[in-house]
């Protein structure tokens, strides 16, 4: 700023410089943040990365009390650092090794791709298993790691890697289905649903069986894309219609929504138990990798 | 206690009532202020000789144990040894008389309910507990204090079976349970409600206080009878009365039941049918605590006052049809819900009020406390001022009782409760208030 302004004030007979400066000027004010944020931006990506290898390395070196204090304080308020420390030895792997490549920023969203190896205690024998991954990272008073089990709760990958437009396209098809929701319009709320739960359950039946809750309007956070598979982060509040529950109020829920495409369009998946295809992936999916 | 003792209640509730004629209008709710309404209510603590601890998950019960004119008052508790009775000594005080009712030494009761009722008919009330863990229990009394056990672990013929199946049934149990003439043949019976699954048994007495015989498919909701089929297999009830709610003279049965406020009609004969027609099915089951019954409005039928876990207090009007009919909501600043509740005419003005228990905020752990809300008789309900009552601090309530406790012609409360989840008072943390409590009506007084 003080530069820019240095340039502005220039005395009056150097007109034809000073028309030139005023560009000049322009151009140097408008480009400055972005020179001093892209600046930032690499800073905080520095930093960042190093603090994911630093995360890695205490994993990898077992030094569980060290990985504690890289938890939020909300994480940390969950479980003291002894009681942490003694769920994560009791863990049926350690880590060998863990490289952090690549380490993306959006907003208060962080990705490091982190390629690791572990290998499982009671076979050490075995060489070990390597698998690779975005580990999202929240920035709050600083950068801290997304725990496992709330991990759902965010893209699974930076933007960059992600394709814009058909994202687009499915939060258009979530947020419909939501509007839908939220106008009682229950038809059409069942015409989003999978074809798979249409040809098993009628509209009527659909109808008959709804809880009875309201919605209402939906406010769509994110969609993520990942060939047909679909997810969206939905804000929406649900208020119960049963006047016995009357003082319950509406309660704001976030949901992870998840789509599936078919015959090039998306369709909201439903939790069917009745449905066998979903219980083998149900099945199938009590595989657990670290 | 038995029908011909119970429907005095009933009638001096008429009466007190005045039997005006029915507006027909909704409930609606006023301010002191804006109603301009008598005197405020006056309540005085007289819990010298109750206890000052416990977790008393009963709802009180006030009766004349021992014939002396003079109220008392029982309790049932959790982690408790056994029921209690205090006999009053119509000032306020009470002196324990609970010789033979001690069943656990290890603080091993849970809660439940307890009623009274001459059972071999020597003029002497005698005692039915129904214990949360281990079913009814009854105790004939001596008329004196003294209290001989008779039945233990009373339970229904499906848990004796079931356990045999699976080790551990769910059909063991009373949450609550009352005592009646329900076959009218000059013998007490027992109705319990089973406090996870099973529903209702009724247990036909012969006035020994030792044998009871189960009935079957009487029309109550039972684990081979049930409302609907569901996995509850009948259910429970949090807690219910036998009252003659339609006054053609015989009990009937009205429950805070698991799926809903119901009423089953009695039939003299020991059958019932279902009578609850605009009574609500909440999408969540078990809301639904106290339950009470009076002429709010004074139209001759006897409405029903039950305690909503969400809602707070709810009014059903019986229509003349007997069909039920929701008033608006008479305490629209209650948040937090209510478990507790009661009915007398606490300002002697000849209208039912309502007296409840329940929370302001819908805030984890929130607090429990006693309000007020006085009737008019024409369905409208004042948010009354009772400032010695605890409107705040208390633990759960698990239910208030009334009668005229220092017989000045006002009725008392009392009140069951517990510590605040979180206070421990064995360890030192402040206790305000004992968890049995009794509130004399002052109301008045200084100026008579």
């Amino acid at each position: 700023m003080r530069l820019s302004r240095s340039i502005v004030c220039l005395p009056r007979r150097a007109r034809g410089l000073r028309v030139a400066t005023t560009v000049l000027s322009g151009l140097l004010c408008a480009l400055l943040p972005w020179v001093g944020s892209a600046v930032r931006a690499d800073d905080e990506a520095g930093l960042l990365e190093q603090r994911v290898k630093a995360f890695w390395d205490a994993r990898v070196a077992a030094d569980y009390a060290e990985e504690y204090r890289f938890l939020s304080p909300a994480d940390r308020s969950k479980a003291n650092e002894a009681k942490f420390v003694e769920q994560k030895e009791k863990r049926p792997y350690r880590w060998v090794n863990a490289k952090v490549s690549e380490v993306a920023i959006s907003g208060d969203l962080a990705w490091a791709h982190v390629q690791y190896e572990y290998r499982m205690i009671d076979i050490p024998d075995t060489p070990p298993t390597r698998n690779a991954f975005w580990h999202v990272w929240q920035r709050l008073d600083q950068w801290h790691p997304i725990p496992k089990g709330t991990r759902a709760a965010f893209p699974s990958r930076p933007p960059h890697l992600r394709p814009a437009a058909a994202e687009a396209e499915l939060a258009k098809r979530v947020g419909a289905f939501w509007r839908a929701q939220a106008a009682g319009d229950w038809e059409t709320v069942y015409r989003y649903l999978e074809p798979g739960y249409r040809a098993r359950v009628s509209l009527d039946a659909f109808i008959a069986n709804r809880p009875p809750v309201a919605y209402s309007s939906a406010h769509i956070e994110w969609a993520e894309v990942l060939g047909a598979r679909g997810r969206a982060k939905v804000a929406v509040g649900i208020r119960p219609q049963d006047p016995s529950l009357a003082k319950l109020g509406t309660k704001q829920l976030v949901k992870i929504d998840a789509w599936v495409k078919t015959d090039g369009q998306w369709y909201r998946r439903v939790k069917d138990k009745t449905d066998p295809q979903r219980a083998a992936e149900n099945a199938a999916r009590k595989w657990v990798s670290p | 206690m038995n029908q011909t003792a119970k429907l005095p209640q009933v009638l001096g509730l008429l009466v007190l009532s005045g039997l005006a004629a029915c507006t027909g209008k909704p409930a609606t709710v006023h301010t002191d202020a804006s109603a301009g309404q008598s005197e405020r209510l006056r309540f005085v603590l007289a819990a010298s000789g109750l206890p000052q601890a416990g977790r008393w998950k009963s709802t009180p019960v006030f009766t004349d144990v021992n014939a002396d004119g003079l109220i008392d008052l029982a309790g049932y508790p959790r982690l408790g040894d056994g029921a209690q009775v205090w006999l009053g000594d119509g000032a306020g005080g009470w002196t324990d008389a609970s010789q033979g009712l001690r069943r656990a030494s290890d603080g091993s009761t849970c809660g439940g309910g307890l009623d009274f009722g001459d059972i071999d008919r020597d003029g002497h009330l005698d005692m039915a507990v129904g214990d949360h863990c281990t079913g009814t229990f009854t105790y004939l009394g001596d008329g004196r204090g003294h209290w001989r056990v008779t039945t233990t672990e009373l339970n229904p013929e499906i848990f004796h079976t079931d356990q045999v199946a699976s080790g551990a049934s769910p059909f063991g149990g009373t949450e609550q349970l009352a005592v009646g003439d329900v076959n009218e043949d000059g013998f007490l019976d027992l109705v319990t409600a089973g406090s996870d699954r099973g529903g209702f048994s009724v247990y036909l007495g012969d006035g020994s206080g030792t044998t009871w015989t189960e009935t079957r498919k009487d029309g109550l909701p039972s684990h081979d009878d049930p409302e609907v089929i569901d996995p509850e297999q009948g259910g429970w009830a949090t807690k219910f009365l036998l009252r003659d709610i339609d006054d053609d003279g015989h009990l009937d049965v009205v429950a805070s039941y698991y799926r809903g406020p119901r009423v089953w009609k009695g039939d003299g004969k020991g059958g019932w049918r279902p009578a609850s027609t605009g009574l609500p099915t909440p999408s969540i089951g078990g809301i639904f605590w106290g339950i009470t019954v009076g002429d709010t409005n004074e139209d001759g039928r006897l409405d029903l006052l039950v305690a909503n876990e969400v809602n707070g207090p709810e009014l059903f009007l019986q229509n003349a049809n007997g069909s039920w009919q929701r008033t608006p909501d008479v305490a629209p600043t209650l948040l937090g819900g209510a478990r507790a509740i009661a009915l007398a005419d606490l300002d002697a003005d000849g209208h039912l009020d309502m007296v409840f228990a329940g929370r302001l905020k819908r805030i984890k752990n929130a607090p429990y406390g006693v309000f007020v809300l006085r009737g008019n008789g024409r369905g409208q309900w004042t948010q009354t001022d009772a400032p010695e009552l605890p409107t705040d601090g208390l633990g759960t309530v698990w239910g208030i009782a009334v009668a005229d406790v220092n017989r000045d012609g006002r009725p008392d409360l009392a009140i069951n409760t517990q510590p605040m989840r979180g206070v421990n008072p064995d360890k030192g943390d402040h206790r305000p208030l004992p968890y049995v409590q009794v509130w004399l009506n002052t109301t008045g007084a200084t100026a008579r």
